[in-house]
Parts: structure tokens; sequence; C-alpha cells
């Protein structure tokens, strides 16, 4: 399998699509036959997803946002996860 | 089988909201499939449900915490209203998923489904071919299946290809596969025959051997890994051939609800057979209470329901029993076993079925296709 790059630019797949719901008070993305429940962190890094931001640029976003460091890997890792779960393409 | 795990949950822990809302909007359908598993007798036009009734169970299952609404039949496109009941569900942010034959799917209706807000379109296919596809659907389809399916990939939707699997088709599959990915589907199901209504009435006709189901599983299994992550196909059990029951439904009223034409809410497509249960209407009760509170819906939750052998069972929490409809259709009694199990005393009905897919000949001579007035 390809290894996902830093300057790739992912997008929400768009077989999917992302959803607050409001019943519930969870995140989720909808699949055509699945649902999936997403925490918050799935959440924030999928939000970024838009085809138009580079990985890198969404590492930056979300250490900006929740005033974190060194979560390169982690972001790495989910984006890959996600990839593989059909929820993004890149 | 796989992913059954040995550990006990008890989901009665609370009613939890449903996911996902089948609506079936009519029972007409310029197809009559072989393995149709709407009931023998259905609906008829003027028993239908209005728009304003539809638009309005939209609304309350969005408040339900509905995120999912497949729009089925019979044939959804038969309904001029269809668009207008996709714009409230994206006014609302339900995902919306068209599941149709594709026959009345022009340019025009298609860009009015696309403007509406469709999220995903479900295309049905019988075969490889035109010949076959006209013993399976009783109509002169196929040529118009493939140009539709061309206005589809064309426009750019996302979109799946469904195709029932059964005796007729299966040593085909190959051929099957190729053509769902040149017909440019993103996903593709391979869904094998479930036998209920007029599915149940062809069974004869439908059911495949042993052989057909191992060599048909092993091409699917070799042409996923050809695929990888480029496609995704998905195989759909036969549950005949299958040592323990599916968790129908994900579970009698755990996971979603299913409205036919005349507005009866069931919770799984094939449940208005058990004439033991007597099923609410959406035009007389709110699908609120129907889900939480109907006697329809809390019959089969939980497991106080259960005999011998569900009532001990470690498994009873991950199949629920099985199928509730099969058990009623088969044995007669919807709070049996799921007669596919192997502890089910109803078992030997199943593999005496099955025993018979080695001898018999000219099966086409069996075939009933519905009589429609």
């Amino acid at each position: 399998m390809q290894t996902t790059k830093s300057n790739s630019k992912p997008n929400i797949n768009k077989l999917a699509k992302l959803k607050y719901d409001e019943t519930r008070n969870l995140n989720f993305i909808l699949l055509p036959e699945k649902i999936v429940k997403l925490n918050g962190t799935a959440n924030a890094i999928l939000s970024l997803c838009d085809g138009t931001k580079t990985i890198s640029e969404i590492i930056e976003l979300l250490e900006k946002k929740f005033s974190v460091d060194a979560i390169e890997k982690d972001v790495m890792d989910f984006i890959s996860d996600a990839k593989n779960h059909g929820w993004i393409t890149i | 089988m796989d992913g059954l795990q040995s550990k006990e949950k008890n989901p009665l822990s609370g009613i939890a909201p449903p996911y996902a809302l089948l609506a079936e909007l009519t029972h007409s359908c310029p197809l009559h499939c072989l393995y149709c598993s709407n009931p023998i007798n259905l609906v008829k036009k003027e028993k239908e449900l209005s728009t304003s009734h539809w638009l309005n169970i939209i609304e309350q299952a969005s408040d339900l915490g509905i995120m999912q609404m497949h729009f089925s039949g019979g044939e959804p496109l038969i309904r001029t209203d269809l668009e207008q009941l996709i714009n409230k569900t994206r006014d609302l942010n339900i995902y919306s998923n068209l599941i149709t034959s594709g026959i009345g799917l022009t340019q025009n209706r298609l860009s009015n489904l696309i403007t509406s807000g469709i999220n995903h379109i479900q295309l049905s296919i019988q075969s490889h071919e035109a010949v076959s596809t006209k013993v399976i659907t009783n109509s002169e389809c196929f040529q118009a299946k493939q140009s539709i399916a061309s206005l589809i990939k064309e426009s750019q939707l996302p979109f799946t290809i469904n195709i029932v699997l059964h005796a007729l088709n299966l040593d085909n599959i190959e051929e099957i596969i190729e053509m769902c990915i040149s017909w440019g589907a993103h996903r593709i199901e391979l869904a094998n025959t479930q036998y209920y209504g007029f599915a149940l009435a062809n069974q004869s006709v439908l059911l495949p051997n042993k052989l057909q189901i191992e060599k048909a599983f092993a091409i699917y299994q070799r042409k996923k890994q050809e695929y990888g992550n480029k496609i995704e196909i998905i195989w759909v059990i036969p549950d005949y051939f299958e040592e323990y029951p599916k968790p129908c439904m994900g579970g009698w009223g755990l996971i979603q609800l299913t409205i036919t034409p005349a507005g009866q809410v069931l919770p799984c497509p094939a449940a208005s057979i058990i004439s033991s249960i007597s099923f609410e209407n959406v035009r007389e009760k709110s699908l609120d209470w129907i889900w939480y509170e109907s006697s329809s819906f809390n019959i089969f939750r939980g497991d106080m329901w259960m005999k011998e052998p569900c009532k001990s069972c470690i498994y009873r929490f991950d199949d629920y029993g099985g199928c509730r409809c099969q058990a009623f259709a088969i044995t007669g009694s919807a709070s049996n076993t799921d007669p596919v199990c192997k502890y089910s005393p109803y078992r030997p009905l199943i593999d005496n079925a099955i025993s018979t897919t080695n001898s018999r000949e000219n099966i086409l001579a069996n075939i009933k296709y519905r009589n429609l007035d």
C-alpha cells in the first residue's frame, strides 16, 4: 500500500457524509450502508479533510486549536486508517 | 462463523433511538423478479401514503434520531414526489439513498434527483446479460439498465450496484463483478437471496447447491483481493449454508425500521408476514410512540421472549435468536429459534431444502412470476 504523504490533501469520500446528531449529541460519519460513531478527535480531524488542506496544514490547525504538539504520528495513523475504512480519499 | 464471540451483553439497558429508515414508497414495479422479498399480497396504489404523509414521516424520523433514509419499493421512481421527499431529507441533514431498478431514470430525472440532494444510488441488476435477466425479471430490461448505469456513472454520484444471487446467476459471478466495475460502480453488493415473500415461493428454483456457493465465494474473495481498496465488494451471506443464524436487522427494534407503502411500521421489511403480531400504522400513531412503546416493537427486544435453545445460549445477544420472520415462515412461530441455527429442532427443514438442490432437473419449469392485475 502507498504510504500517506504529509503534503497530500485528504478529502471526505464522496460516498460519505459527516453529521452531528442532536438526538444523541454525537458526531457520525454516514456511509451507504453504514453509520460510524466518531469520537471528538476523529471528528476534529475528519472535519478538516475537505480536499484543500494538506495533512501538514491539518496537523498545524489541530495543534493550534487544541494547544497540543507532537500529534503528527497520531494524525498520520488515523488518516491512514480512515483511508482504509473508505471514509476519506487521498 | 467469524464474528461471534461468547460475550453476554444486555441491550435492554434502555431502548436506543433508531438509526435508519427504509421507506417503501410503492409496491408498483416494472420488474417482476423471482426473488422479490416483498409480500405475496402487495399494497394497491390507492392505499399508498400521500406526499404530505411522507413529508411528515421524514420530520418525525429526524426528531427520532434517524440519520439515514433508504427510499425503496417496488420502484420508488414511480412516485413523482420522490424529489420532494429527498429534498426534505437534505434539509434535515439525513443521508438519502435511492434503491432502484433504474427503470424510469432519465437524464432529466437524474438531474432533478441531484438538485434535490440525493446522496447515493443503489442500482439493481439481475445478471451479466440480457437473456437470463429476462428470465429473472420477466421483462426486457437489460439494455435499459446498461444505459441507466452509464447516466449514473457520468453524473459521478456515489453509486452501488446490487445483485441478488441465486442458483440462476451464481455461476457467473466473475462476469457479474467485472461488469459492475465496467459500469462504474463504486461499491458492489453481492447479496445472496433471502427467502421471504415471493422468494420463498420460488425457493425450489432459486436455492443454489453448496458447491455453487463455495465456488462463487472463492471468486468473490479473489476479486476482493485483486481490487483491494479501489472498490468495495460486499458479500451478503447465504444464511441457509451457515451453522448460526444472522442477527437479522441487527436485532428486532434495535437499529432500523421499515414503513410500507400503506403506512405500516415494521421492525424488518419482511415482518408483515408475521400474522400473529398486529403492527401499527403511521396514520394512527406517532413514529416515536411506535418505536418506544408499541408492543409490536417491544415483543422481541431483550431475551425475555426467548425459548430454548436460545434462552440459555451464549450467543443470544449476538444473533438475537436470528430472524423472527424466517422462524415464523418456516416453523410457524415467530418466537422459535431461527431454523438456520444448528441447535434448532427445525434445522432438518433447511437441510432438506438444500439436499433437493443436488437432484433437481428442469428448474425453469417451476418458475412462478407475480400475477399482477
